[in-house]
């Protein structure tokens, strides 16, 4: 190869290489509050707050914590309730909420405290006993009985915790890619609690928050998902985002703080989806364990008696936003299996 | 970092003094206390709102060990002069670490440990950090309590060859080490824009020049800016000729200077395009050492090229100056935004040396005029980072005639160390060096100048999980060849420029968190380069096992 001919090569080794990714560093702050929750057509969803007053004394907190919450559908005979993974909000589930109050359902979508546009104490305890916790009080205070509860990640041990603790008040729970069932050994916890700080996630450059989002969460990644990364990048230089960076940092540490979930699923007595994408790329932790999603899951669905598992080809973490069309079917058909409300 | 904060130690400090108190009085701590509420205004908004005390601790003092074992089976057998255990360079040189590869095999096993650490007391509010770096490395069977390096590990083999690969400490004015580092003391000196201290190995090699023109270790000063993009200024002493070796009639300590600016601006998250300016003066006349008291430095020496596998220049005792203009991007290399990543550089090197011997019959002024590219496009396939399959090109211009006037290849700090470059992420075995090694760093082109004659290599590789985060197999084919055509190595016989084609296959295996062992195999069938050449008659092969152990 001659000089003329190196340089072309390299230059069109750069054009082809170059995509098309958007720069929001540099956008006004949006705060948490700025969100804009909405449906897939640009639909405000109706949101509302509710005080925690048993939350708050049960984990003598120091204040009364407020949540948000949407619903929708509110004449539905049946309710399901919507609960998000570690680190989003109830916007992640924009493909489900419109599409299952459309089909009949009463749907109640939840930010967690320390995420979204929930308050963020510092004096929550973030472990899963205390968010499920909190979406029982929610579930209570809005007058739902037998809720079905559907959880992503991180709100699939929520909703796991709230089933073996109250088992006979879910009517049904759709764990989607679900933490809880991987073994962490105590060191491992250790490690994570001693290597995430809230500076960590601060500090973390606009390519490092592409990484946690798109590269680790989705398989079929597609322009209209910007938004994830938008509002992650933006809400940074805003003055809440300090704390949601501390809740996310006690989030992880109450994960893993003990296996009580992954050691009682035979307690639970509703009947169980798991539904999960083959190319989960955070379960098992890349890091720590290595290996296939499928076996992950497949010790939570020996656990959970008559429990159904849906594995999705080609789909990521984030399977209820990366294949909405397949998720949404897999939901249906595990829902319209159940036996009619009473 | 913001986690040095001032706030962050005061509370170390508070919370060490309450329980020495406590513990004066024999009351013991609760584990896990409770938080408990205060009545009256203000102070459970407040608390709900900067109570953070579970944050993780910041640490003081870290430690990093790097381990490394490999065993190898070659018929690539160094023959080094002098730095006993250690071989680098390319195969065929009669000289250095004289690597012949002919019908012959070499067995050794061989160990490295390199201790990293950092200490950053909580009174220094995070505004310093120190630390220090060492290395010791041994062969199995070797005899121990030689006066040279790199033995050792032989019946009595308590080790004396503790090297100290760098000592330094990191001032940050900001606390904040992004906004402004100044590295003082001997530090990594790569051709990487990144803080070498504070980012993974695997990314420098990968985001500059990819260590093809500066890799190595060296004492001076660094400052590295990510405030505006992202900036570096470097000022090192690569040499000296020392006072009592120098000649009667130039007694002053003289250097080598290396001044590198560089400066990369992100166009985007994750793609980065960037801009240096190097330069570097000798004033040693040829007699500085890269090797002390055995191999000296600079374009002139008889002895570093058949090391490092740089060329030599027909010139005695030169004096002279080399700059460096180039420019490289690098896109999506770790497939966060996307699965096409890419990277590349463009570099020229100029200068001139002068003769400083009015009686000389060399070249009384060698002027020097090279340039190099290199490209790589990786496509990450399948679910795992790395499921990865990757094209690299890199092609250096090349001097058909060493002795004349002129150089016209690429120029690199292998001309001042031992080695000074190291090209890291080729992904070959046997046709450029195997990068995972403790003293064995030989291959057919271990310099890309190839000798001054010049290089044209393309290498192309395939990588998948055969169980995700687990195992994984590489597959990969390589072929090179020079620029020019070399001068003959037997008068009779006509030599090409085809430097040969390698096939490799790697199986790696993660036991634990950055803990790993791998299989790894290359054949080279040689080319024309070799053809008359009395120590190349067969074609190179290797066959390697590793354990490689990051523990933090």
């Amino acid at each position: 190869m001659t000089t003329s001919r190196a340089v072309p090569a390299l230059l069109l080794s750069a054009v082809l290489a170059s995509g098309c990714v958007r720069s929001y560093r540099s956008e006004p702050p949006l705060d948490f509050q700025d969100f804009s929750y909405t449906s897939l057509d640009g639909q405000p969803w109706p949101l509302q707050r509710v005080p925690l007053p048993k939350t708050a004394e049960t984990y003598q907190m120091a204040s009364v914590p407020q949540v948000a919450y949407v619903e929708l559908n509110p004449t539905g005979a049946r309710t399901l309730v919507f609960i998000h993974g570690l680190g989003s909000y109830l916007k992640f589930w924009r493909y489900q909420l419109d599409a299952f109050a459309q089909q009949g359902y009463r749907v109640v979508a939840v930010d967690l405290p320390g995420y979204g546009k929930s308050d963020k104490p510092a004096t929550f305890p973030y472990t899963m006993e205390a968010m499920a916790d909190v979406v029982r009080e929610v579930v209570q205070t809005l007058g739902v009985e037998r809720p079905l509860l559907v959880g992503h990640s991180m709100g699939a041990q929520t909703a796991l915790s709230y089933a073996i603790r109250y088992p006979e008040e879910p009517a049904a729970l759709v764990l989607t890619s679900p933490a809880g069932f991987e073994k962490f050994s105590d060191k491992e916890k250790r490690w994570f609690r001693r290597s995430l700080t809230s500076a960590f996630i601060k500090s973390s450059p606009e390519y490092n928050i592409w990484g946690s989002v798109r590269q680790a969460n989705f398989s079929r990644w597609r322009p209209e998902l910007e938004w994830l990364i938008e509002e992650r990048v933006r809400v940074v230089g805003t003055p809440a985002f300090d704390a949601y960076a501390y809740a996310n940092v006690r989030t992880v540490d109450g994960l893993a703080h003990n296996d009580f979930v992954r050691e009682n699923l035979g307690r639970v007595q509703a009947p169980a989806l798991i539904v999960f994408g083959e190319e989960d790329r955070l379960i098992p932790n890349p890091f720590l364990h290595g290996g296939w999603a499928r076996d992950i899951m497949a010790y939570g669905h020996a656990g959970l008696r008559g429990s159904s598992l849906v594995g999705l080809e080609g789909c990521g973490h984030s399977v209820q936003l990366d294949c909405p069309k397949e998720y949404n079917a897999a939901v249906t058909t595990f829902l319209g299996k159940l036996a009619p409300a009473p | 970092m913001t986690w040095w904060s001032k706030a962050e130690a005061g509370r170390t400090l508070r919370a060490g003094a309450a329980a020495l108190a406590l513990g004066a009085l024999g009351v013991g701590l609760p584990a896990q206390a409770s938080p408990t509420t205060v009545p009256g205004a203000y102070h459970g908004p407040w608390q709900d709102e900067k109570d953070r005390e579970k944050e993780a601790e910041p640490r003081e003092f870290s430690l990093i060990n790097y381990f490394f074992t490999r065993a190898t089976i070659t018929n690539q057998v160094g023959d080094p002069s002098g730095l006993k255990g250690v071989a680098l360079g390319p195969i065929g040189n009669l000289t250095g670490s004289a690597v012949r590869v002919q019908d012959a095999k070499a067995y050794y096993l061989e160990q490295r440990w390199i201790p990293i650490i950092e200490y950053s007391p909580w009174f220094v509010d995070g505004l310093a950090s120190f630390r220090a770096q060492f290395e010791v490395d041994f062969l199995w069977g070797r005899a121990a309590n030689t006066v040279q390096p790199n033995e050792g590990g032989g019946f009595n083999a308590d080790q004396v060859n503790i090297q100290t690969k760098n000592v330094n400490v990191a001032v940050y004015p900001f606390r904040d080490p992004t906004k402004l580092t100044l590295l003082i003391g001997a530090q990594p000196v790569y051709d990487a824009y990144q803080d070498p201290t504070r980012t993974p190995l695997n990314e420098i090699i990968r985001t500059g020049y990819k260590l093809t023109f500066l890799g190595s270790d060296a004492t001076g000063l660094s400052l590295f800016s990510s405030y505006k993009g992202h900036a570096k200024l470097s000022l090192l002493p690569l040499g000296t000729a020392q006072a009592d070796k120098a000649l009667e009639d130039d007694p002053r300590l003289k250097y080598i200077w290396l001044l590198t600016a560089d400066y990369v601006y992100p166009v985007q998250p994750g793609t980065n395009v960037g801009v240096s300016a190097w330069g570097l003066k000798d004033d040693t006349k040829g007699d500085a050492f890269a090797f002390e008291g055995l191999v000296k430095s600079g374009p002139s020496s008889s002895g570093l090229g058949g090391f490092t596998g740089a060329a030599r220049f027909s010139i005695d005792r030169p004096t002279g100056s080399v700059f460096w203009l180039g420019a490289h991007f690098n896109h999506n290399i770790d497939f966060r935004t996307g699965p096409l990543g890419a990277s590349g550089f463009v570099m020229y090197n100029g200068g001139s040396y002068e003769s400083s011997n009015p009686e000389t019959p060399l070249n009384r002024t060698v002027d020097i005029s090279g340039l190099s590219a290199n490209a790589e496009v990786t496509y990450n396939w399948g679910r795992t980072g790395s499921d990865v399959v990757t094209l690299e090109g890199i092609y250096t211009t090349g001097d058909k005639d060493l002795t004349d006037g002129k150089y016209t290849g690429a120029f690199t700090l292998n001309q001042y160390g031992l080695p000074g470059a190291v090209w890291f992420n080729h992904k070959t075995l046997i046709l450029f060096p195997f990068t995972s090694t403790a003293n064995n760093y030989t291959g057919a082109v271990t310099d890309i100048s190839n000798q001054g004659y010049g290089l044209q290599a393309a290498i192309a590789t395939g990588a998948m999980d055969l169980i995700p985060n687990k195992l994984n197999l590489k597959l990969g084919a390589a072929l090179a060849s020079s620029s020019v055509t070399p001068p003959r190595w037997d008068e009779s016989v006509e030599r090409g420029r085809f430097i040969g084609a390698e096939v490799n296959a790697e199986l790696k295996y993660h036991i634990r968190y950055l803990m790993t062992v791998g299989l790894h195999t290359g054949y080279m069938f040689k080319g024309s380069f070799y053809d008359g050449a009395s120590r190349v008659t067969s074609n190179p092969w290797a066959a390697f096992t590793t354990f490689t152990w990051y523990a933090f």
